[in-house]
């Protein structure tokens, strides 16, 4: 199988993700944080190296500011819901995923105000915009670093700036980029960064986490036990115990650890350079196929995801073909991001067959994807 | 506005030849960060402030207490009473002392996942902390960071200092200590041993002129480690060669800095207590440790446990090291707790 649907999932993950999820399930399986014994220590010692580790890639103040969650989803829902109430503003752009425009518009329902901001193709939110879309109320502003339809980066570090000068915080979803851009959250001005662990750090599912800046006080939208200060009813205040009530996905985050460890092992400029090649080659390629439409930057850096359309063809008979007739996995339809595909033109027309390589991904792959393409879009199938 | 005719408040300072209004002018953009308020730290705090340098990082995650009145010349009896953190007195009170400049009080631990934040926009780091596990941690973040530091120690009547600075052919601290590394319970504290307030003074007064050397690019800068004695009357200039073997400055092998492997702290679920594990877990000999502890309060062991109770702090140690600290619910605190009477 010629796996291109990272932006997913990462299919294929370094052989230290499994060891480390193993060992973990071997050797600490206790409960962190908790009892207090060899072996809940072990487990704590785990999320304790991940919480570092975490904080070290995105150069968070410190590990206590990272939050660990089940997914970016779940992330993004922390840190929207408990950052505004009733009244509020949130600025936000027409590339979304669900995961946010989802608890935007369930907030709008509550009585928040919810701007969205019409983003390009090639170069995403224009930061001028964003400063023009500033209200008396605006409480949050919420963007995605990297497009999960068409590869889109936004320049973050711009809006940051507009952000932190308004004194508006600033949420970004990486879900796209987190171990595939360099990010640092002190540099960027982001008060909150959302990222699964599943994807381009190469955990495995139901890990991911949380940024926060410490200062930033959100509501819990869970209570519960913490193995900390248990004589109190209320909700501690300490970080990270606040947002992590129940017991943490131990061997989940050891993968986590050991995905971002390769990472930093290295390098992430590396992982993006080679990142830019694969995609370069990919639309090098299905360029000069007729009839197949690119919808991803073509002129400026971009993210490992590319989506194309064939004339002709339903984007889902694509993918189908794709993996029963080539074995090649790829993921089409509107990608849970219907305002992505609204931006881009292709809403009404079943969305796009996106592709997504990773670090594992090998040129070969990439040529046998072209080939395949070629192959569809010619009607030779 | 002509302020010409307006004596500077640092006049006395501008006219010593090895400063200068140039040099002034140096100490004023400076940012110097003091590891720990300790009574050292404050002292330091307390000269560099009134010494015009322009941005001070006071960072200490304790509270201040009455037993360490004695030897602390900035906090008082009423800060003590309120447990007030003593990054927080110290910043308030230096405020009151200079307004010019800007204090930037920090409370929190010191590890290895919090080390670069504190440092890594400063330019010159004094060492005052009371834990050689943090030392050693500050040694190897300034040697990958490149930033000088001050060394600087207190124990009983003695003191030691040395300034440990950049560059491929200086010496840094574990060029000095070697492989000497103390077991839990062996090693002397302030808790055990005491601590005369002279010592700490004499440490931090020449720390802070080395501060100034440093930050005003002066050639006086000292290269010796200082030792000395205010009881048993010694002054030792000693030269410290660089260690081409060292694993910290010679061959970057990290202990400490970019890894999680410094003590851990447990909560205890239901307790007002924590749990302490030290990095290096050992073999403590209680009768040995009962007895340097017996004048403080009252010290019980068994084959397994120690227990330590001073009506004020009370500690459950045992035999490998691990230590309940007992009536505690910050980690910082337990932790600070453990370094005072049993040493980190």
């Amino acid at each position: 199988m010629i796996y291109l649907d990272y932006a997913a999932t990462s299919g294929k993950k370094p052989m230290t993700v499994y060891s480390a999820v193993n060992d973990a399930l071997i050797n600490a399986s206790g409960n962190p944080g908790r009892s207090g014994h060899k072996i809940s220590l072990a487990a704590g010692d785990i999320v304790a190296e991940t919480r570092f580790l975490c904080s070290r890639l995105f150069h968070a103040e410190n590990p206590e500011s990272i939050i660990f969650c089940f997914n970016a989803t779940d992330a993004l829902n922390l840190a929207i819901q408990g950052s505004v109430t009733k009244g509020d503003h949130i600025i936000t752009s027409s590339l979304e995923h669900n995961s946010v425009a989802r608890p935007l518009e369930h907030l709008k329902d509550a009585g928040v105000e919810v701007t969205k901001i019409k983003a390009s193709l090639e170069t995403g939110v224009n930061p001028d915009d964003v400063a023009a879309a500033i209200k008396e109320n605006t409480k949050l502003a919420v963007f995605t670093h990297i497009s999960n339809v068409t590869g889109t980066i936004n320049d973050i570090a711009a809006i940051g700036k507009i952000c932190r000068q308004q004194g508006i915080l600033f949420l970004v979803d990486a879900s796209q980029s987190a171990g595939a851009l360099k990010i640092d959250v002190q540099e960027m001005n982001i008060d909150m960064l959302a990222f699964p662990g599943h994807k381009c750090l190469y955990g495995p599912q139901g890990t991911g986490g949380l940024y926060i800046k410490p200062g930033i006080e959100l509501k819990t939208l869970k209570q519960g036990g913490t193995g900390s200060r248990s004589e109190m009813l209320h909700q501690p205040d300490d970080r990270p115990d606040k947002y992590e009530s129940g017991t943490l996905n131990v061997p989940g985050i050891a993968g986590l650890g050991a995905g971002i460890k390769f990472i930093i092992d290295e390098g992430i400029d590396k992982i993006h350079a080679r990142d830019k090649e694969l995609t370069d080659m990919l639309i090098n390629g299905l360029i000069k196929l007729p009839g197949v439409n690119i919808y991803s930057p073509l002129n400026h850096d971009r993210g490992p995801v590319v989506s194309i359309t064939i004339d002709g063809f339903e984007s889902q008979d694509v993918s189908i073909y794709l993996d029963q007739v080539f074995n090649i996995a790829t993921r089409s339809g509107l990608h849970c991001a219907p305002d992505a595909h609204k931006t881009i033109g292709t809403l009404d027309t079943g969305g796009t067959v996106r592709i997504s390589p990773g670090y594992f991904t090998d040129d070969e792959e990439i040529e046998a994807c072209i080939e395949s393409i070629g192959i569809i879009s010619r009607g030779e199938l | 506005m002509d302020n010409s005719n307006t004596i500077s408040r640092y006049v006395r300072q501008e006219i010593f030849a090895g400063l200068g209004k140039k040099g002034q002018e140096k100490i004023k953009k400076a940012r110097v960060a003091i590891i720990e308020m300790s009574s050292i730290g404050a002292a330091v705090a307390n000269n560099l402030a009134r010494a015009g340098v322009g941005y001070i990082r006071l960072i200490d995650g304790d509270y201040i207490e009455t037993a360490e009145l004695q030897r602390q010349t900035i906090f008082t009896e009423k800060e003590a009473e309120d447990e007030t953190p003593k990054a927080i007195a110290a910043s308030e009170y230096l405020r009151s002392v200079n307004s010019e400049i800007t204090i930037d009080p920090v409370i929190t631990d010191i590890n290895s996942g919090t080390i670069d934040n504190l440092i890594e926009d400063v330019d010159l780091i004094v060492d005052a902390t009371d834990s050689m596990e943090v030392r050693l941690l500050l040694n190897e973040a300034c040697h990958h960071l490149k930033k000088p530091w001050i060394y600087g120690g207190t124990l009983a009547s003695s003191g030691m200092t040395m300034n440990i600075l950049p560059g491929s052919n200086q010496p840094c601290l574990k060029c000095f200590l070697g492989e000497e590394e103390y077991s839990p319970g062996e090693q002397p504290t302030c808790a055990t041993v005491g601590i005369l307030n002279s010592a700490a003074s004499m440490v931090a007064a020449l720390q802070s002129a080395e501060v100034l050397k440093l930050l005003t690019g002066s050639d006086a800068v000292r290269h010796d480690l200082v030792s000395f004695d205010v009881w048993e009357n010694y002054f030792e200039y000693i030269p410290v060669d660089k260690d081409p073997d060292c694993p910290v400055c010679g061959k970057k092998d990290y202990a400490f800095y970019g890894k999680v492997t410094g003590s851990q702290t447990a909560t205890m679920c239901g307790k007002d207590s924590v749990q302490v594990i030290p990095k290096k877990e050992g073999e403590i000999s209680f009768e040995k440790y009962a007895e340097k502890l017996s004048s403080q309060g009252t010290v019980k062991y068994t084959k397994y446990t120690l227990d330590f109770n001073d009506g004020n702090i009370e500690i459950k140690l045992f035999k490998n090291g691990r230590a309940i600290i007992k009536h505690v619910s910050d980690e910082k605190r337990a932790k600070a707790v453990y370094a005072e009477y049993i040493g980190l």
